[in-house]
């Protein structure tokens, strides 16, 4: 389905008129807006809870942590504040006919009042959080659950329903039947283009450093827009405004500090991370032991720095930059040298134009580099892979009095992509890929009865590289038959322009390509339903199901050995795919007793020629059912336990049915064996693994401490990674298991809070 | 919600996963058994061996001589330059029937740049057939043995005439062959690869495009030979077969399944079968143009 661009105009005027004229009709009603923020820190809290006791009138703080009440009736109110973590907070006002206050609030975190931390029935579920397919993470979360070497956020969104992990050794992303490059990765708002440390076995995201975490796993509005997924939404972040604050935490194989604190009228926050291993490498080094890398590390810095102009302006310089390292003399002859990172700038801009609208302004840079050298046998090997993306980004909200607001805005850049390589000190490839890319959005939210929401949206996208100009609609519908379950429905169409070639094992070498000369834009269609069910003892029930396809999908061909002198149409192969699942989820946020059971069942198909005759075929990582369960205790305010538990049934893999062998052949005799497959015909053995870890949280050397340890793998089963199958010089072929996690792993930390 | 229901709930839900898990996409095909056919056509040279033996399960012991396939009909044909018309056809027959080698009674040269077809009948499995567009000759332009010392300063160049292959540019393998393979002349990166000298006598390279290499103001083509592909020092031979489709799409999709189980951008434990271009059965019935050149490496002193 093909929608002309011209109706983008049209509709972003029929929704800012509709508003306006709601806004006429409502003239004598009263209206609150203003900031929601963290009383220890100052922190902006996005998505927060606000409304009007006793009614259906509200609002969520937006991601700036901006909010906007309409149609209150002029008299005595209480307004009443929540978020996930804090105690609601209830202010009193008295508004007259058609005033407009700014109301900025401050929330108490739980944990500065022991006594409160019990379920009342004033905590409240994070309207916004709860829209269709919309999933936030906390970070205090991120930093209980046990994990591999350090918390991590990837990590823990695979946790969640919907999310699947290729393995115990990777962090990227598989939502909803897509992979890792169908994900839009933003952090304050600029797109993190490999989101890996250590090759992809965690990501590049600090804890530490981050305040809100926010995954749409699928029909997600129109202001997000470039991947056919999914989208993981990561703020910084601003830094306390109200004290200076420092914290180091200590791990067996990486460490991280964070410095905070006021500065003038804002805040600043610098965090880094990098790896430890150092020790570990020097004494491997010393026993002798063959293979040991000279250099081993990753390192990452996130800093941002407010300053507040004025009440209605607000500047914000956020930068983030990260390598990973790795030098090693495999063997004789043998050396590799590999860099890779990502570095981003932001400076965004906040300008309330009044109550009623908030604009947001972006300045985006990011870059991604991949520089791998290697040298065999006096033969030089290198490859430089680079990804620059500048861009501008404006967000417009409008929220006049009545029953509909709107939402518009732009994300316009500049993109280059490079992938030169070098053997033998000759040039072997050069691909240069320089495009603009604009997107624009309008959508417009109407609520015709107070339990009614109607969304619609436009997005209009135009990538410069083969002139490609695609719009996407977007629709969601929300009705609450009580105060206590939501039925909910979305439909979006997405487009993709860029394409990702990545290995499972390595992320290291990840190279992105782009649409052009006869190869189309990715497309698919999102359908998701769900019911949304709160108790009021605290518990949530999430059921959703989607269903999405995906079509012109284009993969680099892995059968392409050489590119030289291919035209860039051959360089892919073309296919399409299919995914639908429902997913359950049962959660209680709040609560000495905390977590959630979260079951997915699902399917995803892809298709592509010369795999199984063009037919459909199951991709490694669909798995049929996942389970995931994830508990936190607090058993005393000093001890917090957690523990994560995950069943999945057998990923795809293939087993060779026959073989034969080529007995005079006049070329390489490694490439006389030959398996005759069905692909990925068969499925491993299920997965389960669990993870356990507790808190100590005390003073040591007078400084406030926790004490981590933690274990993953923790009843030791032996779950397989994928079979390798090894021709014998007996003529036999052997099965060979590659384990994922082999052994019970345990990490212990610790984190110091000066 | 009532407990009752929630119960409910979760009783229907854990049936359903239950029975879509126990659905789980497991093809349940098995093994099949079938023909496979092995042949190579070089341009410039008779026709040689056609191999046809059955595929095996994965779990047994492979012995060619068990998996010959002997009564077979082999044809070799001819097709006319223009359509698909046969143009000459030869039968092969097995010397012996029990290996399941086929050859012709005469000696046919291979023509550059022809199309031929094979034909397999097998009683009771039906025809197989594949056929393959022969690439066209060429030559290294300098054949007198040449000297060079191992990394030490420009890497060694020989020039070949331009190959013809009909549709696409040429697709090379590149292949040294040690011709004094002897332990004391292996190279520090060979000796350290730890395979034994059978193994290291012969390296050959993964298909490479005939655009990597510079063109000379004759018209020829200039290879850089990168030392990687060198295990030996002494004297050794390199030799340039120009490959068909056949030979390109079997060997790329085949070092695939079997080298990179994992290390391409196909996930681990994802298998591909080997693209083959046969009809009826499995194999490959392929055709090159080969040309060679020695060439003597000494020892660098300095590393």
């Amino acid at each position: 389905m093909r929608i002309s661009y011209r109706l983008l105009p049209l509709f972003l005027s029929v929704a800012l008129a509709g508003a306006a004229f709601a806004q006429d009709a409502a003239r004598e009603s009263a209206s609150v807006s203003g900031y929601v923020r963290d009383v220890t820190s100052g922190e902006t809290l996005l998505l927060a809870n606000v409304r009007v006791a006793e009614s259906l009138i509200g609002a969520a703080s937006n991601n700036s942590g901006y909010y906007a009440i309409t149609d209150i009736p002029p008299g005595a109110v209480t307004i009443l504040a929540s978020y996930i973590g804090y105690r609601t907070e209830r202010v009193e006002l008295e508004l007259a006919p058609g005033e407009q206050r700014r109301l900025d609030i401050e929330l108490l975190p739980e944990d500065q009042d022991i006594e409160e931390i019990t379920v009342t029935a004033e905590r409240e579920e994070l309207y916004e959080t709860r829209k269709i397919g919309v999933q936030q993470l906390q970070t205090q979360l991120i930093k209980s659950l046990p994990a591999l070497l350090q918390p991590d956020v990837f990590r823990s969104l695979q946790l969640l329903p919907g999310v699947k992990a290729a393995s115990d050794y990777s962090s990227g992303l598989y939502i909803r039947g897509g992979g890792p490059d169908q994900t839009l990765i933003l952090l304050d708002r600029t797109t993190i283009y490999n989101p890996s440390h250590f090759f992809g076995v965690f990501s590049t995201f600090n804890p530490d450093a981050i305040k809100d975490v926010r995954l749409y796993k699928g029909g997600f509005p129109a202001e997000y827009g470039g991947r056919l997924g999914a989208v993981v939404d990561i703020y910084n972040r601003d830094g306390n405004r109200r004290e200076f604050d420092a914290g180091l935490g200590l791990g067996l194989l990486s460490s991280r500090a964070i410095l905070e604190g006021p500065w003038r009228r804002g805040s600043y926050m610098l965090a880094m991370r990098r790896s430890t291993i150092e020790p570990i490498l020097y004494f491997l080094r010393k026993a002798d032991i063959d293979g040991i890398p000279d250099a081993f590390y990753f390192v990452d810095v996130n800093g941002k720095f407010n300053f507040d102009l004025s009440n209605r302006d607000f500047l914000s310089l956020a930068f983030y930059a990260g390598q990973d390292a790795l030098d090693i003399e495999i063997f004789d002859g043998a050396l590799a040298n590999i860099r890779y990172g990502n570095r981003t700038l932001s400076l965004n801009w906040t300008h309330l134009f009044s109550q009623e609208v908030f604009s947001n302004f972006t300045f985006t840079g990011s870059q991604y580099f991949s520089k791998p050298k290697v040298e065999l046998a006096a033969t030089p090997i290198e490859n430089d892979n680079t990804v620059d993306d500048l861009s501008v980004k404006g967000d417009f909200e409008y929220v006049p009095a009545g029953n509909i607001s709107a939402k518009a805005g732009f994300w316009s850049g500049f993109m280059t992509l490079r992938f030169r390589t070098e053997f033998n000190e000759e040039e072997a490839l050069s691909w240069r890929t320089r495009s603009v890319y604009s997107s624009a959005y309008a959508q417009a939210r109407w609520r015709p009865t107070p339990r009614m929401v109607i969304e619609g949206g436009l997005r209009g996208n135009y990538f410069e590289e083969g002139g490609f100009f695609r719009a996407a609609p977007r629709l969601s519908f929300e009705y609450e038959p009580s105060p206590s379950l939501r039925l909910q429905a979305a439909y979006g169409r997405y487009y993709q322009f860029l394409t990702l070639i990545t290995s499972e094992i390595f992320s290291g070498f990840d190279t992105w390509l782009a649409t052009g000369e006869g190869v189309r834009p990715s497309y698919g269609n999102q359908v998701v339903i769900g019911a949304k069910h709160v108790s009021p003892r605290g518990f949530n029930l999430d059921i959703e199901a989607y269903y999405r396809t995906m079509q012109d999908l284009f993969e680099l061909d892995p059968f392409v050995q050489d590119a030289a002198g291919l035209d860039y149409e051959e360089l892919f192969r073309f296919g399409e795919g299919r995914a639908y699942g429902l997913e359950t989820t049962m959660l209680r946020a709040q609560g000495r007793v905390n977590g959630f059971v979260a079951a997915t069942l699902s399917r995803t198909r892809r298709r592509f020629p010369e795999v199984n005759d063009f037919r459909f075929y199951s991709p490694k990582y669909d798995r049929t059912l996942d389970v995931k369960t994830v508990l936190n205790v607090e058993i005393s305010r000093a001890f917090r336990a957690s523990a994560v538990w995950t069943y999945a049934t057998g990923q795809a893999y293939t087993e060779p049915l026959a073989q034969y062998r080529l007995v005079h052949s006049p070329f390489d005799s490694d490439w006389s064996n030959v398996l005759v497959t069905q692909y990925n015909n068969r499925r491993l053995p299920a997965y389960h693994r669990l993870d356990a870890g507790v808190s100590w949280f005390t003073r040591l050397f007078g400084v406030d401490c926790e004490v981590q340890a933690q274990v993953l793998n923790a009843y030791n089963r032996r779950n397989i990674w994928f079979y390798f199958f090894d021709f014998t010089d007996a003529a036999d072929i052997e099965r060979n298991e590659i384990p994922q996690i082999p052994v019970p792993l345990p990490n212990l930390s610790l984190t110091f809070d000066f | 919600m009532r407990s009752a229901s929630t119960w409910i709930f979760a009783l229907a839900a854990a049936l359903l996963a239950a029975v879509w898990s126990g659905c789980d996409a497991a093809d349940p095909t098995g093994f099949e058994e079938e023909i496979a056919v092995e042949g190579y056509l070089e341009a410039g040279r008779p026709i040689g061996y056609v191999a046809v033996s059955r595929t095996l399960p994965v779990n047994e012991t492979y012995d060619p001589a068990l998996q010959g396939v002997s009564g077979a009909d082999v044809r070799i044909e001819l097709l006319e330059k223009e359509g698909n018309g046969v143009e000459a056809s030869w039968a092969l027959f097995a010397p012996d029937s029990s290996r399941g080698r086929y050859r012709t009674r005469e000696v046919v040269d291979v023509l550059p740049l022809r199309t031929y077809r094979l034909v397999v009948k097998v009683p009771g499995t039906g025809t197989i057939t594949s056929q393959t567009t022969v690439p066209g000759l060429f030559r290294f332009t300098e054949t007198e043995k040449r000297t060079f010392t191992y990394d030490a300063g420009e890497a060694p160049t020989f020039e070949i005439t331009e190959p013809v292959y009909p549709g696409r540019q040429s697709i090379f393998l590149i292949t040294t062959i040690a011709l004094e393979p002897e332990e004391e002349n292996l190279t520090p990166f060979a000796d350290a690869i730890d395979d034994d000298l059978f193994t290291l006598r012969e390296n050959v390279s993964p298909p490479l495009n005939g655009e990597n290499f510079d063109r000379t103001p004759g018209g020829g083509m200039r290879i850089r030979y990168p030392w990687i592909g060198l295990n030996f020092y002494g004297l050794n031979e390199m030799r340039i077969q120009s490959i068909d489709d056949n030979v390109f799409d079997f060997v790329r999709s085949n070092s695939v399944q079997q080298a990179d189980q994992g290390s391409s951008t196909l996930a681990p434990g994802e298998i591909p079968n080997v693209i083959d271009h046969v009809e009826g059965g499995r194999g490959l019935f392929g055709s090159f143009a080969s040309a060679s050149v020695r060439f003597q490496v000494l020892p660098n002193p300095d590393r």
